[in-house]
């Protein structure tokens, strides 16, 4: 499931709290991005560029562009790369600028985001930016956004999560043989919602690894599975006989019942005989065939 | 009038002629009230709200979590209305409307009921041969029961396929794109979009002549308007991620005036609200007093009832959380408030739950069938309280069990 959503397109949040950082399942995300040809625009707040590249290798390191609001956020020194407010369709189309190959837009963070600009103007930006940037003629496939959950209220958490295709959901693994617990949540396009849990584990120059599915989500909250009530035959104890064998079938269905009449009776009934008269009607245009008013043509 | 009409003068009679009100298609009175109705394009949810939408009204949607089906009912109600001939407006801030217009279920209209009645007859067939009872019968004619398409109240879908492209062609369709509308400018100042929504809705009333201000001469007709997830982020409100928002009444002044809009005019309007994100009760039930039918949809998704035997067959609880009380003081309540819907292949339908196990434990404890003696009418009060010790286990049905106990 989440090698699924790692070549998927669309809108994806991370959630990440203080306990898993997200962060490194985000780089796994934009290597994989990488390899697949797509330029990689990163809009860095939280962490440097340096260390954002750092332990990525050449191929994917030449693929990202990184346009960057952790020097100088607020420009106070001048140097600022991005507008103060970046996260608006212009200025982040204008920030993009051309480019030939399918762009993949990293925020890394939107929780920066949305803690300096008003929580609809960024998901207004988050939902209509792939579309609109299709009709400047540039091909987004995918934005990806890290999402700190335990700096936000959870309400502004879900009604950011509302908008995204895919939520991934981080949380610390169980046991030390895996990184990191994944909730997965995948709207598809036939109006489908698939959820697992997954654990994974992240290799050398992050290459993601699913160690498999989690049993299904229910039985986590301890819930014990009901084995359903034997089913006992309610006919199997009986001092009666209910069934019929084959000759005693055989005896019922030559029984011929009273109002069973050959073939030649039924024929010769159905029959219309000579000298029965018929009426033939033909409706006429000043019927009356509302038989619940009878005088509603007449006006008094 | 005499003189008028000379070769009439002979009879005081005359024949009425147009026949009383001009009937529009595709709506019919309510059986109770008389009231114009519309069909919400799903038969199961007519039922539900009494029969169908009452023009002139509102039906607010409680969405379910994941949005799943809500907009499901949304395309069904468009697609009546293009089934009908009806005007429609359709307003979204998240998908563009004529993306939604695309992905409308197919109609089963007359046709197609008629290849599928000419299977059955087909099938049917052989079994009319050996008629043995009823052979009386097997001569007689065949009688056309469907009536013409348009006049019809109410048409049967299939999810599974798309509308063709000429039907939706025929439609005349009203679109309502926020970002769009807004242009590129950031249109989140708050209530800046319902605003223009309104605007963009009295524009279209008034000068389609919903309202009678330039009435429609040819044939009247009724405008369904659409208007989906409203009050979410992306109509640039607040109230979906804070406890107190900073403009409290942008949404329900916009739904007042809407009411208002609604009451004047042949108009019909269903809108879907994420209730399950708004924060602040007391703007939702507001929310809820100023619409007039108020139904919610309550997915399984990711709740313990997914996997619960009980509601094994069902995707959702539909809930009814008010009916419209339209020119009098009672409202028409329908009987049974244990609601489940469920999402087949090709169709969504509402039901009542049918609590099989549940009766089963009453049957247990009551054994039924009771034997009618004293002693038996004495003890069923402790019965009763037993019983509900039972059902404590927190089922939704202890209404639909009791009536079991009524004898």
């Amino acid at each position: 499931m989440l090698e699924e959503v790692v070549s998927g397109g669309g809108s994806l949040i991370i959630i990440d709290d203080i306990n898993c950082c997200g962060r490194s399942l985000l780089k796994c995300f934009l290597a994989a991005a990488a390899h697949k040809g797509d330029s990689i625009h990163i809009l860095n707040f939280d962490i440097p560029k340096d260390e954002l590249r750092a332990g990525m290798d050449s191929e994917v390191a030449e693929r990202l562009v990184f346009h960057d609001g952790f020097m100088d956020p607020l420009n106070w020194n001048g140097e600022a790369v991005l507008p103060a407010s970046p996260f608006t369709l212009k200025e982040l189309r204008v920030c993009i600028g051309a480019d030939a190959s399918p762009v993949t837009l990293v925020l890394d963070s939107l929780s920066w985001i949305l803690l300096h600009n008003p929580v609809s103007a960024v998901c207004h930006t988050f939902q209509h930016f792939q579309r609109q940037a299709k009709s400047t003629g540039l091909n987004v496939r995918q934005i990806i956004g890290l999402l700190h959950g335990d700096l936000h209220k959870p309400a502004v958490v879900d009604s950011v999560c509302c908008l995204a295709s895919t939520v991934v959901t981080v949380t610390q693994a169980p046991s030390s043989e895996a990184q990191g617990t994944a909730v997965v949540l995948q709207r598809r396009k036939s109006r489908k919602i698939v959820r697992a849990t997954e654990y994974f584990t992240i290799l050398e120059h992050f290459a993601l690894k699913s160690l498999g599915q989690h049993q299904p989500l229910m039985k986590l909250a301890g819930e014990k599975e009901e084995t359903p009530a034997a089913e006992t035959d309610p006919a199997a104890n009986l001092t009666f006989n209910l069934r019929l064998s084959e000759e005693e079938r055989r005896a019922k269905e030559r029984v011929l019942l009273p109002y069973h009449l050959s073939a030649e009776v039924k024929s010769s009934l159905l029959q219309s005989h000579a000298g029965v008269a018929k009426i033939y009607y033909e409706p006429d245009a000043a019927d009356d065939v509302d038989e619940e008013d009878p005088d509603d043509d007449l006006d008094v | 009038m005499f003189a008028a009409g000379g070769s009439m003068a002979s009879s005081s009679f005359r024949r009425k002629v147009g026949g009383g009100l001009a009937v529009i298609p595709g709506t019919r009175a309510s059986v109770h009230n008389g009231q114009l109705l519309v069909s919400t394009g799903a038969s199961s949810l007519d039922s539900v709200i009494g029969g169908g939408l009452a023009v002139g009204t509102l039906l607010l949607i409680e969405e379910d979590k994941y949005n799943m089906y809500s907009n499901l009912l949304l395309k069904y109600f468009i697609a009546e209305g293009v089934v009908s001939g009806h005007d429609l407006f359709v307003a979204s801030a998240e998908e563009d409307p004529s993306s939604i217009l695309q992905e409308l279920p197919a109609p089963l209209l007359d046709d197609f009921h008629k290849n599928n009645l000419d299977k059955e007859e087909k099938t049917t067939g052989d079994l009319q041969k050996s008629m043995k009872i009823a052979w009386r019968y097997q001569n007689l004619p065949k009688l056309e029961v469907t009536p013409a398409a348009r006049s019809r109240f109410g048409h049967h879908y299939d999810l599974s396929k798309a509308m063709s492209s000429e039907m939706l062609q025929a439609v005349r369709c009203h679109t309502f794109f926020l970002p769009t509308e807004c242009g590129s400018a950031i249109c989140c100042s708050m209530g800046h979009a319902y605003t223009l929504l309104l605007q963009s809705i009295h524009r279209v009333i008034q000068q389609e002549g919903f309202d009678g201000s330039c009435p429609q001469k040819k044939h009247k007709n009724i405008l369904r308007i659409v208007l989906q997830s409203l009050g979410s982020v992306l109509w640039g409100d607040d109230i979906c991620c804070s406890d107190h928002p900073q403009y409290i009444h942008s949404l329900t002044r916009f739904l007042h005036a809407l009411r208002g809009l609604l009451r004047m005019s042949l108009s019909a309007c269903v809108i879907s609200l994420p209730a399950h994100l708004i924060q602040n009760k007391a703007i939702l039930s507001r929310v809820r007093n100023l619409s007039d039918t108020v139904v919610g949809l309550e997915s399984f998704i990711g709740s313990a009832r997914e996997t619960n035997a009980l509601y094994k067959d069902y995707h959702g609880l539909f809930h009814v959380y008010q009916c419209p009380r339209l020119n009098s003081l009672l409202c028409d309540v329908s009987g049974t408030k244990d609601l489940a819907f469920k999402l087949q292949r090709k169709q969504f339908t509402i039901e009542i739950v049918i609590h099989v196990e549940l009766q089963g434990v009453l049957r247990n404890c009551l054994h039924l069938p009771p034997d009618l003696s004293d002693r038996a009418s004495r003890s069923s009060k402790q019965d009763l309280s037993e019983c509900s010790k039972v059902l404590n286990a927190g089922c939704a049905a202890m209404t639909a069990g009791r009536t079991h106990l009524d004898f």
